[in-house]
């Protein structure tokens, strides 16, 4: 369906990698992220700025716990923020907000990142 | 056969048939949140059916429907009834067996190493009643209810 994509825009920043997303993240664009996330594996610290992502699957939260337990082995950091409260009652509900990488804003996402380096 | 259509007020109901494809999801999540709004529905409720609806047709294109080359379409009605909101989904894949299906626990379901298996939950968190039937012609049904007060 026409502008129902999910849009994946990549900052390059001096201590990190930031992916913003922009649109539903459901079965249909999953594989969007999943590419998106497995390009940027190599980086040191991944920040996920989910301010425009207003819809998500489990499949797609899925996707978030598979990278993070990959970065995570690795001595990396995947981080999200600007969760929105529509995706956060979801996480909410399986449990995820207990085990993903959650930061309020970016400003707190950054100094995470500081403590990865 | 079951009369699919008895559970619905009479003429309130609204009907779509999609291809059992990924690419259907948004537009059926679309059907419902826009009918579940326009008959009063709270954001909470219409966000919880969208996530049900969504939950509930993955599994469908996924699992019902995996590995056959064969797919009928997916049909979806909503509309309302006596007490509420009903959502009726029906395709021809697979059967499901509910009565084998174990519920997640978090964190434990993430602690053991899984990334998927929680749509089931999912709907069932989202819904007043979740109701799964396979019907003698090899048709699943699966209704969904948000109750009304």
């Amino acid at each position: 369906m026409a502008g129902q994509a999910l849009i994946v825009q990549k900052v390059e920043k001096e201590t990190y990698v930031l992916l913003k997303l922009d649109g539903l993240l459901d079965a249909s664009t999953a594989s969007v992220l999943d590419e998106a996330l497995n390009e940027n594996q190599g980086s040191k610290v991944v920040l996920l700025d989910l301010e425009n992502l207003t819809y998500a699957a489990s499949i797609g939260l899925g996707l978030l716990i598979k990278h993070q337990r990959a970065m995570d082995a690795s001595g990396s950091r995947l981080m999200l923020f600007n969760v929105r409260e529509k995706v956060h009652k979801v996480m909410e509900m399986i449990g995820l907000l207990q085990v993903l990488h959650i930061a309020p804003s970016l400003e707190a996402a950054e100094q995470e990142a500081q403590k990865t380096k | 056969m079951k009369d699919q259509n008895i559970d619905f007020d009479p003429g309130s109901f609204f009907e779509a048939q999609v291809p059992a494809e990924p690419e259907s999801l948004a537009i059926l999540r679309l059907m419902v949140t826009t009918v579940a709004a326009d008959l009063g529905y709270s954001q909470d409720s219409i966000d919880k059916l969208e996530v049900a609806v969504d939950e509930a047709c993955s599994n469908i294109v996924e699992h019902a429907y995996g590995g056959m080359d064969q797919k009928e379409p997916i049909e979806l009605r909503i509309g309302r009834e006596t007490n509420g909101l009903l959502v009726e989904i029906v395709d021809r894949g697979k059967a499901f067996d509910m009565s084998s299906h174990n519920f997640p626990t978090f964190p434990d379901h993430w602690d053991e190493g899984n990334t998927r298996g929680v749509g089931l939950y999912l709907i069932h968190q989202c819904m007043d009643d979740v109701h799964y039937e396979r019907l003698p012609d090899n048709s699943n049904h699966l209704q969904l209810r948000i109750h009304n007060g």
